[in-house]
């Protein structure tokens, strides 16, 4: 399969001068900063990638190569075969792109003014549209609020109005820059859901950058992760959980008191409450063999065994970076 | 095409939104013009309403008028806007539209035009009424549509001027700062408010060696019948060499600019 976003050996560098002088006639010394450093993915049409990194990792960077708004310093991206910043105005007929902190909105006028203009913009057909506008509104429930001024809307509406007029022209890729900010838990499942649908329907590929890993976690299949603009992993969920984080949580309650021979056998051991305890194991060795041996020597009352949350995962991860 | 309407539509209705603004603003620009024709009309009084320097005050009653109908269209001012979305960054959401961006201003600056066509216009009709016997119909029908021809150059210059002081903001040089600087260059130069004919002939020289007498000062000339046909055909080639050096100076730029933008703050 041809992969619909083809990055290759991306990098970009920002030059800065790093004091500021008060004689504007004295050149400064110009600083440089890599924020991508030779980044290489490939996106298969019909993927939802999470983007995700710390703060400052060069995410939004990279998304503004991808749509074309930024020059790489060097390296190729090509997108559904066009290069986005040579052919910027091809590739942007193509792509829906919402940046969480800045809005497309007429701040004055209601969302249907905007939508109307978009609706220009992308040469849509009467019928189209009004199909188009029909089922925005119901999903991202608008019907009430859509000849409002968007000054008077709250932050939440304002951001559904946003997706909305994101995907009005039906974009074959969505590049959605924390999309869900400021949107309450009932919004962020349905739209979760309607991006999971048109995924699902229209094989619309998407690229999600947030710091809600939970949403990730429930809508991508598979995970980029940068830190310092440099590519950390790439991947599923699920093998992201076996890389870095292999240990499930056993947390369970004997009968019997348990021998201290045995508490040292057992990994990040500690005691809870009520005569729980809690230690972790690791699915790759033989640990598990340790459950079987404490049932029969000591009768487990309770026994629950969770998976690490994801955000654990992503947090030892950062973590482990940042020291390097 | 309709995409372009529907911009210059929605910055009608914005503007609409703010309707206490639009009435101040209809109301600054009539007392503007009065006190303007009015020190014309005592200035002359002190001299019993004798022709100075060749112009009576029937002239500059006209002049005044005239360089307001050229001021309304070409008076465009979007460099602020323009240099302020760079700085701020709110340029990439011009750049993720498959139109050109600097077409998408245009059309914005377009639909401020049609609003200082109310705001503008509607004084200027009330006053030019109240002026009536003293201001002159054009020359001839041939006049006429020169004039209008060179309102259309003065809108251009207007435009390409704006282009080139907004796209300086990639250079960090502030908008406001540009803006105010040069609106001093344009009242004083262009012959917005005392025709070229009074300077002192180095300031003359000087202005019409710029591009802000293109604006004013040339189309009330032309509709005045102040130049003969060379006249006209000369005054229309400078509008467009003007045109034409502002917009390559600025294309210049813009394409250093754009391959170096930085985005800053996401």
């Amino acid at each position: 399969m041809i992969p619909i976003i083809d990055v290759k050996d991306l990098c970009k560098t920002y030059k800065y001068s790093k004091k500021w002088s008060f004689n504007p006639f004295k050149s400064k010394p110009l600083q440089r900063k890599s924020a991508v450093i030779n980044l290489t993915f490939s996106i298969y049409p019909g993927e939802i990638v999470g983007y995700i990194g710390p703060n400052g990792a060069g995410k939004s960077t990279s998304i503004k190569m991808l749509t074309g708004i930024l020059k790489p310093t060097s390296g190729t991206i090509t997108v559904s075969g066009y290069d986005p910043f040579e052919n910027r105005q091809q590739n942007a007929k193509n792509i829906g792109v919402l940046f969480g902190q800045r809005t497309q909105l007429w701040w004055d006028l209601p969302l249907i003014d905007t939508l109307e203009l978009h609706r220009y913009m992308y040469k849509l057909p009467k019928e189209e549209f009004l199909i188009q506008l029909e089922w925005l509104f119901e999903i991202l429930e608008l019907k009430k609020i859509y000849k409002t001024p968007i000054r008077q809307l709250s932050f939440g509406q304002r951001m559904r109005c946003e997706l909305a007029v994101t995907l009005l022209h039906k974009p074959s890729i969505l590049y959605l820059d924390e999309p869900t900010i400021g949107m309450d838990v009932m919004v962020k499942r349905k739209i979760r859901q309607y991006l999971l649908e048109i995924n699902k329907q229209e094989n619309v590929t998407i690229l999600l950058t947030s710091h809600d890993l939970q949403e990730i976690e429930s809508i991508c299949n598979r995970i980029i992760i940068i830190n310092r603009g440099e590519l950390l992993f790439d991947g599923t969920v699920e093998a992201l959980r076996q890389k870095y984080m292999p240990n499930s949580i056993i947390t369970l309650k004997c009968k019997h008191t348990i021998s201290n021979k045995v508490i040292n056998r057992l990994s990040n051991f500690s005691k809870l409450e009520d005569g729980y305890i809690r230690f972790t194991i690791n699915k790759h060795k033989e640990d598990s063999s340790i459950i079987s041996e404490l049932y029969r020597s000591y009768e487990v009352i309770d026994l629950k065994i969770t998976e690490p949350p994801f955000e654990d995962i992503v947090q030892t991860l950062y973590q482990e970076e940042n020291k390097k | 095409m309709m995409y372009f309407i529907t911009i210059v539509r929605n910055v009608i209705l914005s503007k609409w939104v703010y309707k206490f603004d639009f009435f101040l603003g209809i109301m600054e620009s009539w007392i503007e013009l009065l006190v303007h024709l009015l020190v014309w009309m005592s200035l002359f009084a002190t001299v019993n309403g004798q022709v100075v320097k060749g112009y009576s005050l029937s002239d500059l009653i006209t002049y005044t008028i005239v360089s307001r109908i050229a001021g309304m269209i070409a008076n465009t001012k979007f460099s602020l806007n323009f240099a302020d979305s760079i700085k701020t960054g709110d340029i990439s959401l011009s750049l993720i539209v498959p139109y050109s961006t600097r077409l998408i201003f245009i059309a914005k600056s377009l639909g401020n035009s049609c609003v200082n066509l109310l705001t503008v216009g509607l004084p200027l009709l009330l006053t030019s009424a109240l002026f009536e016997s003293y201001i002159q119909p054009p020359i001839s029908k041939i006049h006429f549509i020169f004039f209008l021809i060179s309102l259309f150059g003065a809108l251009m210059i207007c435009i390409t001027f704006e282009l080139l002081s907004g796209v300086l903001a990639f250079w960090k040089v502030p908008g406001d700062f540009i803006e105010w600087y040069f609106s001093i260059f344009f009242v004083l130069l262009s012959g917005s408010i005392v025709p070229l004919w009074f300077f002192p002939s180095w300031l003359n020289e000087l202005a019409k060696l710029l591009p802000f007498q293109a604006v004013f000062f040339i189309p009330a000339q032309i509709y005045m019948g102040r130049f003969n046909v060379d006249g006209i055909i000369w005054a229309l080639f400078t509008q467009l060499g003007w045109v034409l050096v502002l917009f390559i100076l600025h294309d210049i730029l813009w394409r250093r600019g754009i391959r170096n933008l930085t985005i800053l703050g996401g």
